[in-house]
């Protein structure tokens, strides 16, 4: 059954972890609970309910759940001051804007990351660059 | 062939994500629009295709005459996707559009019925020059970066419109559908029409367009902790491109709320409680008119900037400062605004910037490298209620300008929104509700 208290809102950011359990029943469908932070709990102790269509990307997913569709991704900004999908050893593997990435000639290799915080994100400098290429 | 240029497509968070979710009048008088209907019309999980990839057909059957032009989502196969019947034949079979994959069988795919999910395959591939998406209220979440290459057409955009309750009502405030992106972006690039949406999330820019896109009514924000990260990100490739920003409000409480390239126009933008108002990031061609930019830690960033032009504007309350045309930004037009209650009014290293009939007032420092023009005034344009967003002004604001193209003189207000009753007749802000 949809579960209608927490389908189709906007959670990000937020620590639900203090919720009534019982509030989070069924399926719950297209939702965002997505954190800046890894391994987020901010979900409470639920089991049995499905996730249908969510975006949960660096919550720590609680055992007993189903995810279906969506994201539970694990996500964390690098020295290109862009996100990127990290592994269970916090490291880049690629950027979340691969796409973007791809589309201006960036290198999507986590070994191309500067070793240094960059002032501006890579992303920025590609497309001024592109404009200066343009003219 | 191809999907139909006037095709219309249907979002709305109660319909299904594999549903056929667009239509066009194919055959007027038997064409039936199934597309604005949460359920699919026709669901079949017995699909087979002919050796061209656009022959359809099904041993279950239910396909009609009404069905022509309608969108049909085929789910799996070689190529998933959205197509378009574009001839019935009987119940059994019919054609759409450009080929599925050839000699397919056992398909799954539904025939009508409003889409559910915001996806970038569907954007990239789906729709065509010409279309229209139609994106009901409701809450909208991401679960992948939109980055669109698709570009519609310069005669023909493709739009996308946010409703309320039935399409074109254009809906204000909260009434628009909001899609939440979590760390993903929502990227558009050229000939993109978007109207009505709100965007929120917590990515590098959350909201981002490109060459000749129009995004009106609409509101960004950037909800993430870390510094420096925009809301709404207009980028135009060249200077032979253009975009246009209207009436549109953003937020980004640690970052820059708009950021807007050259050849931008920003018309009735509202930008405020972030920690830039409006930056510009590549000098040449930008237009600020007529925009609120309030109560941020810095106003308008036109830091090393040349020819922009800020007119018309409330720029108010503002930490550090209102507009700042310093690090050696020069030929920057700065009239008709009001610049009141900011750090520094006006802050500037170069006297190679025009800057005349503004009223500034009330600054910690009106004006720092650079003089007051000759036209501006200082006179306390008592805002009806700036706590709460409302910068009508009083009518003691007014001024006289001899338009060089006008036939008689008018009476306007400096500043975005005029007074109530003012010759410059009242500015309603859509995009803040």
């Amino acid at each position: 059954m949809k579960n209608l208290k927490y389908s189709h809102k906007d959670f990000t950011g937020i620590d639900l972890s203090g919720e009534p359990t019982e509030d989070f029943a069924g399926e719950i469908i297209g939702s965002c609970f997505a954190q800046e932070s890894l391994d987020s709990n901010t979900l409470p102790a639920i089991s049995g309910v499905t996730f249908t269509n969510c975006n949960l990307d660096n919550v720590s997913f609680p055992v007993g759940n189903t995810i279906t569709g969506g994201c539970n991704r694990r996500i964390s900004p690098q020295n290109d001051l862009e996100d990127w999908l990290v592994d269970g050893a916090n490291k880049p593997t690629e950027p979340v804007s691969k796409k973007i990435f791809l589309q201006l000639g960036i290198s999507i290799n986590p070994a191309d990351i500067p070793a240094q915080a960059l002032a501006e994100s890579r992303l920025h400098s590609a497309k001024v660059a592109a404009m200066e290429v343009a003219e | 062939m191809a999907i139909h240029a006037t095709t219309e497509w249907e979002l709305r968070t109660t319909g299904a994500a594999e549903n056929g979710g667009g239509w066009y009048d194919l055959d007027p008088g038997t064409s039936v629009d199934y597309s604005q209907q949460d359920a699919a019309q026709l669901a079949l999980t017995d699909i087979a295709t002919d050796g061209a990839g656009t022959g359809i057909s099904s041993a279950t059957g239910g396909f009609t005459a009404a069905m022509k032009g309608s969108g049909f989502k085929i789910v799996d196969g070689t190529t998933p996707g959205w197509y378009q019947i574009t001839v019935f034949t009987d119940t059994n079979n019919v054609t759409i559009d450009r080929s599925a994959g050839i000699s397919q069988a056992g398909l799954t795919g539904n025939v009508g019925g409003a889409i559910s999910v915001i996806t970038d395959s569907f954007f990239e591939n789906a729709t065509v020059d010409g279309n229209t998406v139609h994106v009901k209220a409701g809450t909208y979440t991401l679960t992948g970066a939109i980055s669109v290459a698709n570009a519609g057409g310069s005669t023909s955009p493709i739009k996308i419109i946010g409703y309320n309750a039935t399409r074109g009502d254009e809906p204000k405030g909260d009434n628009r559908p909001v899609v939440t992106c979590g760390v993903n972006t929502f990227y558009f690039t050229a000939y993109w029409n978007i109207s009505c949406i709100r965007v929120t999330g917590t990515a590098t820019k959350v909201f981002q367009t490109s060459s000749f896109t129009v995004t009106r009514n609409c509101y960004a924000e950037n909800t993430s902790g870390t510094a420096g990260r925009v809301a709404l990100s207009v980028v135009v490739i060249s200077s032979t491109q253009a975009n246009q920003v209207l009436d549109c409000s953003a937020v980004s409480t640690n970052g820059t709320a708009i950021e807007l390239s050259r050849n931008v126009l920003g018309h009735m933008l509202v930008a405020k409680d972030s920690s830039i108002g409006i930056k510009q990031t590549t000098s040449g061609d930008l237009i600020i008119s007529k925009s609120i930019i309030s109560d941020n830690n810095e106003g308008i960033d036109l830091g090393g900037k040349i020819a922009s032009r800020v007119i018309g504007c409330t720029i108010d309350n503002n930490t550090t400062y209102g507009i700042d045309i310093s690090a050696g930004g020069f030929n920057n037009i700065i009239t008709d605004n009001t610049i009141t209650n900011n750090g520094t009014g006006i802050l500037a290293s170069t006297t190679n910037n025009y800057a005349d009939f503004n009223n500034v007032w009330n600054n910690g420092t009106d004006y720092n490298g650079i003089s007051a023009g000759d036209n501006d005034t200082s006179v306390d344009p008592v805002y009806v209620d700036d706590a709460n967003g409302d910068y009508a002004v009083s009518s003691s604001m007014n001024t006289t300008r001899d338009f060089q193209f006008a036939e008689t003189e008018d009476t306007y207000n400096k500043g975005a929104v005029q007074s109530i009753g003012g010759g410059g007749g009242e500015t309603a802000f859509g995009c803040v509700g």
